[in-house]
């Protein structure tokens, strides 16, 4: 009983006063032999007095914080350079964390908008026995897994293709989807009107019905609700609008527009056909390695029921989280990483600065100690002003991170979803909030501390002297500033480099001057026939125009993104083992337009007609692999995907890139559009000045001919081959931007150091002066101090660089994530603008009124 | 808090006991004189309480512990009284006097 009421006790008492008052009631009830009772009703009388001691010290406290920040806020408009340079400076460094923590935050920390477990999402691809592990799937062997597999709750393939509305106003080309009857269920989103597609409307053909996307309702459709059940015309062909999704579905990407049943026949085709993608959620209790596991083993089965087709073809499993986010997550890390980087010099500095001012400060905090201001008092309110100083900096920053945010997703196009709902929302805002209060306690706690354990006699003699071990802490800041941006700067410098490298890859085409469109010509309207002759007619019509060098139709474009794996297996005459290329469709005028060089032979042209002999180009790739070092001109090839047709090589073109800039060309073999339809093909025309009075021109060419086609993604080549590498500069420009600011920060702070120690031996130095010292060698000594810290600063930057880049290895290329250059140029970089930083705040030596310091004391 | 400085009930009765028990003013010490004094039980943290708001008064303030005390943090606080707080129980005591002079009801020496 008396234990409980002590524990009561003990418990309602503030700390300060806890252990007096047990003890003394513990003493009196020894003394007074023990009256449980009379101990218990002491406890039970003290409670309520307890929690008015505590509200007076919570009273007090608040008092003295309101008094602290009084007197912050007076000293703080007092100097304002002070505030000015620490608020700004806070700023940027919080300010550029947020911005790359709500990039971070909105593509890495949230789950993907699907349904609440979507961490039992999956995305499946067809292993390619060619090492390409994330391949399209055959529409049969997707039936098969999904039909064979035990793991998954559902499984779910959809496709890519592209349509040509021509409802509600002029026919507009779209990107679609077409897609099994599960999607939307697998995914876990419904339609916001009417409904997905039913299994029953996927049965053979599939029925012509269409489920739209919110945007495409919205803007095409005027949002009327009533769009249920009315038919819109997709490609020459009525169907009806079953359904609305929500924006937030954008499955697979955001471009998707429109969606349409993926048929069941298409299990009919060859399985050498893969062009599926599928995504699938778990069956409760299932893992993701038990899910791979069965599907392998179905796949295994496969191979040996179709080895013609299945050989080597196995299964990856990802979640779908990462396979949506995997390729930027390396990347926004390393962004993050450098942000902090930058905000940790950047409290560096404010430190610095604090510093300084503390020493400055010194007389009037000893006399606030006199007066009997105590140890912690002091702290606190010196810490006080180091928080007032984050609150505004971190304000400052929510200003410059709303706008920053804005920029970005205006400008980001990086590839990954969600990133135009990137905003400055509560969780944003939160985070600022801890960073700036993190910022307050690394800035300020130590300058605070260091302040408040000054005060003494001496400080009171003294006047405003900086005691040696003030230095030697902003030598020490300044040093640790001078690794960090040396790190930071090289990583920076490595990125700027591989960039470098990478834009100066020859892509295999000429980009400048020409544009771009797409065009789709319905399969239902255009016989093969009437397709060469829409080609030669609009074609014809866009060479007449002035200054037009060259124009053809092909397709899809390399760096374009489009069937970016879709390959197939090529044969020649005297050997039967198959090369796999990219096999690609021209016009004649295809490749002058592209400014694709022509090595050997022909381009194709007018005379290769339907009914004339099938031919083929090769790019000089495809040449080396097929033919060695024979020449392939005249010999014939064969294509996997149209057997039995042997094609004459007519010509030998060179590489280009296909899938990016970092991969070696990839060989490809061209095929004419009149012998081979394609869906889908693309305008090039090399010249013509203005692209939009071209496109303009290219527009009307196109409605003369067929009123009912629609041009879509008018662009330019540049833009494409600039979009290769977009990822690269956005990465490079940004590690740049805070590489650049880190190492200015680090500059100021040099130059803070260096003007302190002069200030500080202004007398000694002024008597060495006097004394007949030669000022040029004391400016070099003050300098040589600098240098000195910036060598060891530098020294452990590099050495924290080299440790830490092969994390950038995966964003390179063409240079080592320890390449000496690098090191080299980033070292002297620092070393050089170090000793200039030292140098104008050291030359003040020179001009320094020996009499007037030598007065002061 | 009496911005005139007169006293509350309880304030004075524990400033006038920390004069009583000075040097050896300590709260349970104190809680025991005004028990003894008054016959009525008065809880330790009332006391406490008490001396706390009279030391933010500065009507009393710490004092040394008397020699041979020992120093332990859980050690006794020791008060003694301030001329502030002299003044305001001298105060306090003057107020009574003139609303108590003249009246009938009064009985002789009961003025505390």
């Amino acid at each position: 009983m008396r234990r409980l009421a002590r524990l009561i006790l003990r418990g309602v008492l503030p700390g300060d006063v806890r252990e007096t008052i047990v003890a003394d009631l513990d003493a009196e009830f020894d003394r007074r032999g023990g009256s449980t009772g009379w101990y218990v009703r002491q406890v039970a009388g003290s409670i309520a007095p307890a929690f008015v001691m505590r509200t007076r010290r919570l009273a007090r406290a608040a008092a003295d914080a309101a008094q602290d920040a009084r007197f912050g806020v007076r000293l703080l408009v007092r100097q304002k350079t002070f505030t000015i340079a620490s608020v700004l400076t806070l700023a940027l460094g919080i300010g550029a964390t947020t911005c790359i923590f709500s990039l971070v935050d909105r593509v890495l920390l949230r789950p993907l908008p699907y349904a609440e477990s979507s961490s039992r999402l999956l995305r499946i691809w067809s292993a390619n026995p060619r090492g390409i592990p994330r391949g399209a799937i055959a529409p049969a062997d997707f039936f098969d897994w999904r039909e064979q597999s035990r793991s998954f709750e559902s499984l779910a393939a959809y496709t890519d293709t592209d349509v040509t509305l021509t409802s509600a106003g002029e026919p507009v080309q779209l990107p679609a989807t077409q897609a099994t009857a599960n999607l939307a269920s697998t995914l876990g989103v419904s339609p916001m009107i009417g409904r997905w597609f039913t299994p029953a409307e996927t049965v053979g053909e599939g029925q012509l019905v269409v489920v739209l996307g919110e945007r495409l309702w919205r803007s095409r459709f005027g949002g009327v609700p009533t769009i249920e059940g009315r038919t819109i015309v997709i490609d020459g062909i009525p169907r009806g609008v079953v359904g609305v999704m929500p924006d937030a579905f954008a499955f697979p990407s955001r471009d998707a527009r429109l969606w349409l049943p993926l048929p069941d026949k298409w299990r009919s085709q060859t399985r050498a056909a893969r062009f599926l993608a599928a995504v699938g959620r778990l069956a409760p209790g299932v893992t993701l390695d038990a899910a791979a596991g069965d599907l392998r083993a179905i796949a295994r089965r496969l191979e040996s029921a179709f080895p013609d087709t299945n050989r080597g073809y196995g299964v990856t499993v990802a979640s779908l989280t990462d396979a949506v986010v995997g390729d930027v997550r390396r990347p926004l890390l390393v962004l993050l990483a450098a942000s902090l980087a930058m905000l940790l010099i950047a409290c560096a500095n404010v430190s610095g600065l604090m510093l300084a001012r503390g020493a400055a400060r010194t007389r009037e905090l000893a006399i606030r100690a006199a007066v009997g201001a105590s140890a912690s008092r002091l702290l606190r309110q010196q810490f006080v002003e180091a928080m007032l100083i984050a609150v505004l900096g971190g304000a400052a920053a929510v200003l410059a991170a709303a706008w920053g945010i804005g920029a970005l997703r205006a400008s980001l196009t990086v590839d990954a979803p969600f990133l135009d709902r990137l905003s400055m929302d509560g969780r944003v805002l939160a985070a600022a909030a801890t960073i700036t209060v993190i910022c307050a306690i690394v800035s300020g706690l130590f300058p605070a501390w260091r302040a408040s354990r000054q005060p003494g006699s001496e400080a009171l003699g003294g006047g405003s002297r900086t005691t040696s071990g003030q230095v030697r802490v902003r030598q020490a800041i300044v040093v640790t500033q001078i690794a960090v941006a040396t790190a930071l700067a090289c990583g920076a410098l490595l990125l700027a480099r591989s960039l470098e490298r990478l834009t100066s890859v020859p892509a295999g085409f000429a980009a400048d001057r020409t544009l771009l469109a797409d065009v789709s010509l319905p399969a239902r309207r255009y016989k093969p026939d009437t397709r060469a002759a829409f080609f030669d007619r609009a074609l014809d019509r866009l060479r007449t125009m002035p200054d037009v060098h060259a124009a053809g139709a092909g397709g899809p474009l390399p760096l374009s993104g489009q069937e970016g794996l879709l390959r197939f297996g090529v044969t020649q005459d005297r050997r039967t083992d198959p090369e796999r290329a990219y096999v690609r469709w021209a016009t004649p005028g295809y490749f002058a337009a592209m400014g694709i060089a022509q090595r050997a032979g022909r381009a194709f042209s007018a005379a290769d007609r339907a009914d004339s002999v099938p031919v083929a180009v090769i790019d000089e790739e495809l040449a080396r692999r097929l033919f060695g070092r024979e020449d392939p001109v005249g010999r014939r090839i064969q294509l996997s995907m149209n057997r039995g047709v042997w094609r004459e090589v007519v010509g030998v073109v060179g590489a280009v890139h296909q899938t990016s800039l970092d991969r070696p060309a990839e060989p490809h073999a061209y095929l004419p559009e009149t012998q081979l339809a394609s869906t889908a093909l693309t305008f090039v025309v090399r010249g013509g000045g203005d692209p939009a009075s071209v496109a303009s021109v290219l527009r009307r060419a196109v409605a003369d001919i067929d009123p009912e086609l629609a041009l879509s993604n008018v662009r330019t080549l540049a833009d494409l081959a600039a979009g290769s590498t977009r990822p690269q500069r956005q990465n490079t420009l940004l590690l740049g931007v805070f590489a650049t600011a880190a190492v200015l920060l680090t500059l100021i702070g040099v130059y803070g150091v260096i003007a302190q120690i002069v200030a500080q031996s202004a007398r000694e130095l002024g008597l060495r002066l006097a004394l007949g010292a030669n000022g040029r060698s004391i400016v070099a000594l003050t300098v040589r101090r600098a240098l000195v810290m910036a060598l060891i600063g530098v020294a452990a930057g590099s050495l924290v660089a080299v440790l830490a880049a092969p994390a950038l290895r995966s964003m390179l290329y063409g240079v080592g994530p320890r390449d000496p250059l690098t090191f080299a140029i980033v070292i002297a970089i620092l070393l050089a603008s170090a000793a200039v930083a030292a140098y104008v705040p050291a030359r003040r030596i020179l001009h320094l009124d020996v009499l007037a310091t030598l007065r002061v004391e | 808090m009496s911005p005139r400085g007169y006293l509350g009930d309880l304030e004075e009765i524990v400033l006038l006991a920390v004069v009583r028990c000075e040097p050896e003013a300590y709260g349970m010490r104190i809680r025991q004189e005004i028990e003894d004094q008054s016959g009525r039980s008065v809880a330790i943290g009332a006391v406490y309480a008490v001396l706390e708001r009279l030391e933010d008064k500065h009507y009393i303030r710490r004092v040394e512990p008397p020699q041979g005390t020992n120093r332990d943090p859980r050690a006794r606080r020791f008060f003694g009284i301030t001329p502030a707080g002299k003044a305001a129980v001298e105060e306090t005591a003057a107020l009574r006097d003139r609303l108590w002079s003249g009246l009938r009801l009064r009985r002789g020496g009961k003025t505390s």
